[in-house]
């Protein structure tokens, strides 16, 4: 179970984040809400170990992974999985190389066996070759997709990953993770601003407070 | 340990500057010896040496920018082989290029400031057409078409829009053209007219005193502080405070025969200067000295030149890597630029003032000298002078790939079980490619062309293309001077096929 403890963050004298606690089981979908600009993001990069809050804890199954402003776990070590908003896509590699980045080292021919079972399970086996370059928005997603979910991560953090692309497309990438979330064994956490998003993929929900 | 690293790449940055200025703290009585002459000459050096620094930043602003706007606006038959040819004065030094013009119209016009201004502008215009097709290839159509719908005609829309667009890569073609031609002692001796470099080379191997020259070099110095600030501030005024999102891919216009013919000659009238008047004269006179050039000879410069160049190269690659994965995967990208700026000032100062620097570390009774004390008779001088000035020529590429690099890249490699050197060797290196081919390149091709360094640091009985090309020059040997430009040429035409192949990609 990943669990958030009153998590402070501020960026000079703005407060961004305020006594945050929130918690999730493997399994389970748990759906952020919140308007943009109400940190968001931010909780899910302290989540993450990317940033170190201002206060607060991030445990994993009891084990300290963030004590205050020191990052105990580094973000490496976590085993966990981020779709971003952008895709962040490595545009010097190839589709599935992409999705093998992130493998762990074991032979090539395990690995790209693994990042096609992926890319099927998405729905775009036929993309592999492709330049990055050459996706459209909702391929990216689907890439990014694969390549967060395929080294099978203990928590899976989903941020807006449908905000850049059409409501077809955001049907199917909804169907997908319907799909095929149940059958990982992750905690997802779903940053959203819709509450479309939360009500079609999430368990529970979480509002974020104003500030 | 990082933090050290970073603070000795920092003192090695800005040694050369720091040292010039305090060394002339210490002599300030040669004020009173030379104060006066130096204060009389100084007026009449300095409008000479505006004179040259205008002239030249208008003749590459024509040479550079007309055809980065036509290459980059219109579709026509050549138009790749035209950004090749634009690019090819990269590979001649100015004073060849001056050579060249006096030898082959015995014009008066090439000695003077005009002259000497257009050997600089044909020099350097490879560079303004450089940074302008990339910043055309940057702003996005959508600006001109927005202008467009608002009713601005063509004047208007290249006053109103193009010009505050481009203000930024201007202002760089302008200061870049004007290091060149403050730094570059050799062109001036050739045109005899008396620009400031010149007029400090003079005064140093004339009077053989490395104070009286360091007192005339300090005030270089503190002019370029001044001016430093005042560039900054610019810069920091013009640069667009909404950058645009997206950038739609551009669409050249498809020309009908009659403007293609029209934008043929233009191109053809932009690369005569550079590229078609001088290779027809070069090969002219390679031809009459084939056959009889000392090979050896040729073969030795060609190799101490690509040695040395290739030396100072993987040097300011492994510095600036340093000062990147140092600065930048510390997420401290504002500490990135100011390193660049401090050592864009060894590229803006004079290469001599930077000489100097060298010269009184190495000679006089420094620590360094009685550390190293046979240095000065090894590369190692020439190699160290020479990257440090060109080690901007590598670090603003990689600020400015950097700053196009979402921050989302480096924490998706983190994410998925990078470390942070691990990020930096698999995610941010590879998205750095482009930025490190185009600086490197350009290392290389300066290098290969640098005399003013070369010529006084280098070590005794060493001898490189651009040396033997700016004794040729001087002694008006017109055949010797075409072979060694031509082999110069052959060397160098690879690195400016990537820079080409880069401007394409952009």
């Amino acid at each position: 179970m990943l669990e958030a403890r009153s998590i402070c963050f501020s960026e000079g004298k703005t407060n961004i984040l305020n006594n945050i606690s929130l918690k999730n089981e493997p399994k389970k979908c748990l759906a952020i809400l919140g308007p943009s600009g109400s940190g968001k993001t931010t909780l899910l990069r302290i989540l993450c170990g990317l940033i170190a809050p201002t206060s607060g804890t991030v445990l994993w199954e009891n084990k300290v992974l963030t004590q205050g402003t020191k990052i105990l776990v580094s973000p490496e070590k976590r085993f966990f999985g981020l779709v971003f908003q952008d895709s962040a896509l490595f545009p010097h590699l190839n589709v599935i190389n992409n999705v093998i980045f992130g493998l762990p080292r074991a032979t090539p021919t395990e690995n790209k066996k693994c990042a096609q079972e992926w890319l099927q399970k998405m729905g775009i086996e036929r993309l592999a070759n492709r330049d990055i370059s050459t996706l459209s928005g909702g391929e990216k997603q689907r890439v990014a997709l694969a390549r967060a979910l395929a080294p099978s991560p203990r928590v899976l953090f989903l941020d807006e990953p449908f905000s850049s692309v059409d409501r077809i497309v955001r049907t199917e990438l909804i169907t997908v993770l319907n799909q095929v979330l149940p059958a990982a064994n992750t905690a997802t956490f779903l940053v959203t601003h819709d509450e479309r998003d939360a009500a079609e993929l999430a368990d529970e929900t979480f509002q974020m407070p104003q500030i | 340990m990082k933090a050290f690293l970073l603070l000795l790449l920092l003192f090695i940055i800005a040694q050369p500057a720091a040292l010039v200025l305090s060394y002339a703290f210490n002599n300030l009585s040669v004020y009173s010896d030379w104060g006066t002459t130096i204060q009389s000459a100084l007026p009449e050096l300095l409008a000479t040496t505006a004179q040259v620094g205008i002239f030249a930043i208008c003749f590459s602003l024509i040479l550079g920018g007309l055809p980065a706007w036509l290459t980059h606006r219109f579709s026509f038959p050549g138009r790749q082989v035209f950004s090749f040819l634009v690019l090819a004065p990269l590979a001649v030094p100015a004073v060849a290029l001056l050579g060249l013009y006096q030898e082959a119209t015995n014009s008066e016009v090439f000695s003077s400031p005009s002259g000497l201004g257009l050997a600089f502008g044909i020099a350097c215009a490879p560079y303004v057409f450089l940074l302008l097709r990339v910043a055309l290839a940057r702003t996005s159509p959508t600006f001109r078409e927005a202008a467009k719908t608002l009713g601005l005609g063509p004047l208007q829309r290249f006053l109103f829009l193009h010009v505050p667009l481009l203000a930024i890569p201007l202002l760089a073609s302008s200061a870049l053209v004007d290091s060149e031609m403050l730094s570059d002692f050799a062109t001036s001796e050739r045109a005899g007219v008396n620009t400031f470099s010149l007029a400090l080379h003079n005064l140093w191997m004339g009077t053989q005193r490395n104070d009286i020259a360091v007192f005339l070099a300090s005030s270089v110095i503190i002019a370029l502080i001044v001016t430093f600030a005042f560039v900054i501030f610019l810069f920091q005024k013009f640069t667009p405070q909404n950058s645009a999102t997206g950038h739609p891919r551009h669409q050249r216009m498809r020309c009908r025969p009659f403007q293609a013919t029209l934008v043929l000659i233009a191109c053809i009238a932009a690369v005569t200067p550079g590229f078609l008047f001088p290779i027809f004269h070069t090969i002219k006179w390679a031809t009459q000295k084939a056959g009889t050039s000392p090979l050896k000879n040729l073969a030795n410069d060609t190799f101490s030149s690509v040695t040395t160049s290739a030396i100072v190269l993987l040097l300011t690659l492994a510095i600036s890597l340093v000062l990147v994965f140092l600065l930048h995967a510390q997420k401290q990208a504002n500490h990135l630029r100011a390193v660049t700026a401090v050592s864009l000032f060894n590229y803006a100062m004079p290469a001599l003032v930077l000489v100097l620097a060298f010269f009184i570390s190495t000679n006089e009774q420094t620590t360094l000298a009685r550390v190293f004390p046979s240095l000065n008779n090894t590369r190692i001088p020439l190699i160290t002078a020479t990257a440090l000035r060109f080690l901007p020529f590598i670090l603003l590429p990689l600020v400015d790939t950097l700053s196009r690099i979402p921050s989302s890249l480096a924490m998706a490699g983190r994410v998925l079980g990078c470390s942070e050197k691990s990020a930096f060797a698999r995610v941010l290196l590879p998205s750095l490619k482009p930025a490190i081919v185009v600086g490197s390149s350009l290392i290389f091709v300066e290098c290969m062309k640098e005399i003013t360094i070369a010529q006084a640091l280098r070590p005794f009985e060493y001898s490189a293309l651009s040396l033997r090309i700016f004794n040729y020059t001087t002694t008006h040997q017109a055949p010797e001077t075409a072979v060694w430009v031509l082999v110069l040429q052959l060397v160098i035409f690879y690195p400016i096929l990537r820079l080409q192949e880069f401007i394409e990609k952009e």
